[in-house]
């Protein structure tokens, strides 16, 4: 096993947002950094920079991650998810997505795109959670503006909106 | 913090990590192989939710060994009479297994650390690791008289959990798995009512009790003891150091005992 040198450059080949991607990095390159400078994807913020608040959080392969705790290393093989992959064609936004804007879910906004790839795991994870669990996933990110409940209620709402299209289609 | 190129105070970021020498050990061999030869200081990455902590207050290692292809890291199972959870186990999975019911009360109180997000990803050996005060699985499995499998360079041998507090930071060790004893039917009781002031492990088992107390400020104390007579006495004896800014010694050891009443209630009900 041979380590790779701090002065060495390594391939990470992952998916972001569908698309492939193939990049040298660092070996200490975080993530965070790597989908804002050196991808252009400015919706993830980066807060805390210790995986406390969860501004930060995408998905990797499915699962909520604080990009601003993890390294570019790490990714290769992946898929990876970030708030600029969540709307649809022609810009239009996910359930989720309109939901927090029916609700007003937000107001600063710094928090949000974090809040929405968390609910986006829970709601590919389980996608009738109730509101026990919807609490649970939503109190492992940090608001400081809303107080939680037009979130919560966000994501029940979206609930509500995917299960009647998914009985219209059928 | 750190000193800028101004002469001014920053604060320490991930960011501004300077590249280290990256070692992906597949086998407990090449493991070995990358702690003997890595320049130090050494981080040991497994999920990261410790370590970038530390990042963010300074520690700039050389170089990082990461854990993601170890082979074999993440079983839980039952084996020789006890419960064992390897080190790679992310909280989530060890909450979710079957075999943590051969300990009544441990699902419960393992499924109250960390938020959901972390309980994806942090991991048994990053927390035991961390000897960090405010982490809580040291708790609950020092009262379960766990022991840890360890790997350093020169060799592997098995420690009680409270001997971890003891390691020379210096001299980088990776947790492999830890051990439950299922002799004597043991059950736990993990109260964080109190929290973050104080938190309180009770286990039973083989005719005794393990009685565990945590602030953040202090490693765990342990007491063991055969009633609940002396189990009041002891937390009598909680050390005049645990005394903080925040609750002294007097009110801490309060809180223990009547923590430690609802603890036996639940524990022995039937007494």
């Amino acid at each position: 096993m041979k380590p790779i040198s701090k002065k060495a450059r390594i391939a990470v080949n992952c998916s972001v947002n569908g698309a492939d991607c193939r990049h040298e990095v660092s070996t200490s390159r975080v993530l965070a950094d790597f989908l804002r400078d050196d991808l252009g994807l400015k919706g993830t913020k980066v807060s805390c920079g210790r995986s406390v608040c969860g501004a930060c959080t995408v998905l990797i392969d499915g699962a909520p991650r604080a990009a601003c705790s993890a390294f570019v290393f790490e990714a290769d093989g992946c898929e990876i998810e970030t708030v600029e992959g969540l709307e649809g064609k022609e810009g239009v936004p996910n359930p989720l997505q309109q939901a927090f804007i029916r609700r007003s879910a937000f107001q600063c906004g710094f928090c949000t795109s974090g809040m929405l790839m968390l609910l986006w795991g829970l709601l590919r994870d389980n996608p009738n959670p109730d509101r026990a669990e919807i609490l649970r996933w939503v109190s492992s990110n940090t608001c400081r503006c809303t107080g939680y409940s037009l979130i919560v209620e966000a994501v029940e709402e979206a609930v509500h909106e995917m299960n009647r299209s998914r009985e219209a289609a059928q | 913090m750190e000193l800028s190129a101004h002469d001014t105070l920053i604060a320490c970021t991930p960011s501004g990590l300077p590249g280290f020498d990256l070692f992906v050990p597949r086998t407990v061999e090449e493991l070995r192989l990358a702690l003997r030869t890595a320049e130090h200081p050494v981080a040991i990455y497994a999920a990261g939710t410790d370590i970038f902590a530390q990042f963010r207050q300074g520690f700039r290692p050389k170089s990082l060994i990461s854990t993601k292809e170890l082979q074999l890291s993440a079983r839980i199972e039952i084996g020789d009479n006890a419960l064992k959870i390897d080190a790679g186990a992310t909280h989530d999975m060890v909450c979710k297994h079957p075999a943590l019911d051969e300990i009544p009360g441990l699902r419960i109180a393992y499924s109250l650390i960390a938020t959901t997000r972390i309980r994806h990803r942090g991991t048994l050996g990053g927390n035991l690791m961390a000897r960090n005060t405010r982490y809580e699985l040291s708790i609950l499995l020092t009262a379960l008289n766990a022991t840890a499998d360890l790997v350093s360079k020169d060799e592997e041998k098995s420690l009680a959990l409270t001997e971890l507090w003891d390691l020379d930071p210096s001299k980088p060790v990776y947790l492999k798995s830890v051990s439950i004893p299922l002799h004597g039917k043991p059950r736990l009781d993990y109260r964080r009512d109190l929290r973050p002031i104080a938190t309180q492990a009770l286990a039973t088992g083989n005719g005794g009790y393990r009685l565990v107390f945590a602030t953040e400020y202090h490693r765990p104390w342990v007491s063991d003891f055969e009633d609940r007579i002396s189990g009041a006495q002891q937390i009598e004896r909680l050390p005049e150091d645990f005394g903080n800014a925040v609750a002294g010694v007097d009110w801490l050891r309060s809180a223990g005992a009547a923590l430690l009443a609802r603890q036996f209630k639940t524990l022995e009900p039937a007494i």
